[in-house]
């Protein structure tokens, strides 16, 4: 793992671009956001044809590779279209809402998924898993945000990113979920160019096989927090009967194998953490405290 | 003869309850034969365990019944059934 870079000369967004109670819900049920209207299609232009140089007939050059892991000069430094849109307040807004002010970029990587590709990726959980599984005395809500920006149209047929609402929630190690093929509710990233999507570091998700004749990018970052993740975001409402019933109607959302009891219960503990409101309290003593569940 | 391997995991203990997740190896493909790959399928092949059991597949491990304790993190999907089919 690589020392992180932080921003520093990058100053706090102002309210209006940070996440609402809403946004940020979906968040915690999902484990993902995604955005289609956040960057310039002038951004998004430039931003591919410098991705378009960074391949050959021989697939991606390895100067345009990793960044800060293996390769201190990767594709991030080569593109300042690249720079610029993870430095717009839109986006910034939502890093900020999802890590905390003063977040640093790990690594970043410019992803390619060949013309004609027949093989997938595993289903994976990058670096290892959630932080508890990883590291003792790391705080169990605090989570690493990945983005992953499409900068051309990617339909289903290319082989958009595949996720697993919802698996954020488990704590794997990321080869262990190699085993699985399918499973009921992936979800593919597909989408309009200039899409991107923030992903909770233990959402389990891979890239996909390309049926078309064109290369597919993904240009992804990893961020650490630098903060306690609790009230980074507009927290306006957050207690209020609709986000209430937004956590009811979800209870069974994403619920695959009966863990739904466990699941409401930590939703319900993780959402009063990031709202920066008190332990839940029970009382009675029995566990049936009503509260979101 | 060659062993095609199906990883079912269903939607609670009840072998005849819905298949939500499901890996198929088979090794009477050649090395130059995709497997199945993550992603590749929208629909299982059986609706439930029972209809894998009734076209000729042979469970060979059942999962544990989870333990759900207080304070421990969810893993894996549960309820996984190893099933195995030979062929020629």
């Amino acid at each position: 793992m690589a020392i992180a870079e932080s921003h520093p000369k990058l100053a706090p967004v102002e309210k209006r671009h940070l996440l609402t109670v809403e946004q940020m819900a979906r968040f915690v049920v999902d484990g993902y956001l995604e955005f289609d209207d956040l960057i310039p299609d002038e951004l998004n232009e430039r931003a591919l044809g410098d991705e378009l140089t960074a391949v050959d007939d021989s697939g991606r050059k390895s100067e345009y590779a990793w960044h800060i892991t293996d390769n201190k000069d990767g594709f991030f430094d080569h593109s300042s279209a690249i720079r610029e849109i993870h430095e717009l307040p839109a986006v910034r807004g939502v890093l900020q809402s999802l890590l905390g002010p003063g977040y640093a970029q790990n690594h970043s990587a410019l992803h390619v998924t060949y013309p004609f590709q027949e093989e997938a990726q595993l289903w994976h959980v990058d670096s290892g898993g959630r932080r508890q599984v990883r590291l003792p005395g790391i705080h169990p809500y605090s989570f690493d945000i990945l983005t992953a920006y499409f900068a051309h149209d990617v339909p289903y047929e290319m082989g958009p990113t595949l996720v697993l609402p919802g698996s954020h929630m488990r704590s794997m190690l990321g080869p262990d979920t190699g085993r699985y093929k399918n499973i009921k509710g992936q979800k593919r990233l597909e989408g309009k160019g200039g899409r991107i999507c923030f992903l909770h570091e233990a959402l389990w998700h891979c890239a996909q096989t390309n049926e078309t004749e064109q290369h597919r990018f993904m240009f992804k970052i990893r961020y650490n927090p630098r903060t306690e993740q609790r009230a980074t975001f507009n927290t306006d409402g957050w207690n209020s009967p609709e986000l209430r019933r937004f956590f009811l109607i979800n209870k069974d959302t994403h619920v695959l194998t009966g863990e739904s009891a466990w699941v409401v219960g930590e939703r319900a503990r993780w959402w009063r953490y990031l709202c920066g409101a008190d332990e839940l309290q029970d009382p009675s003593g029995t566990g049936a405290h009503g509260d979101y569940n | 003869m060659h062993q095609k391997l199906l990883f079912l995991n269903l939607r609670n203990g009840d072998l005849n309850s819905e298949v939500v997740a499901w890996a198929l190896y088979d090794g009477s493909l050649s090395e130059d034969q995709v497997q199945m790959q993550a992603g590749s399928e929208t629909e299982p092949p059986y609706p439930t365990g029972i209809a894998a059991l009734r076209d000729g597949w042979r469970v060979i491990q059942a999962g544990p019944v989870p333990e759900r304790m207080a304070g421990q993190p969810l893993g894996g999907l549960s309820n996984e059934y190893m099933l195995e089919k030979l062929v020629d």
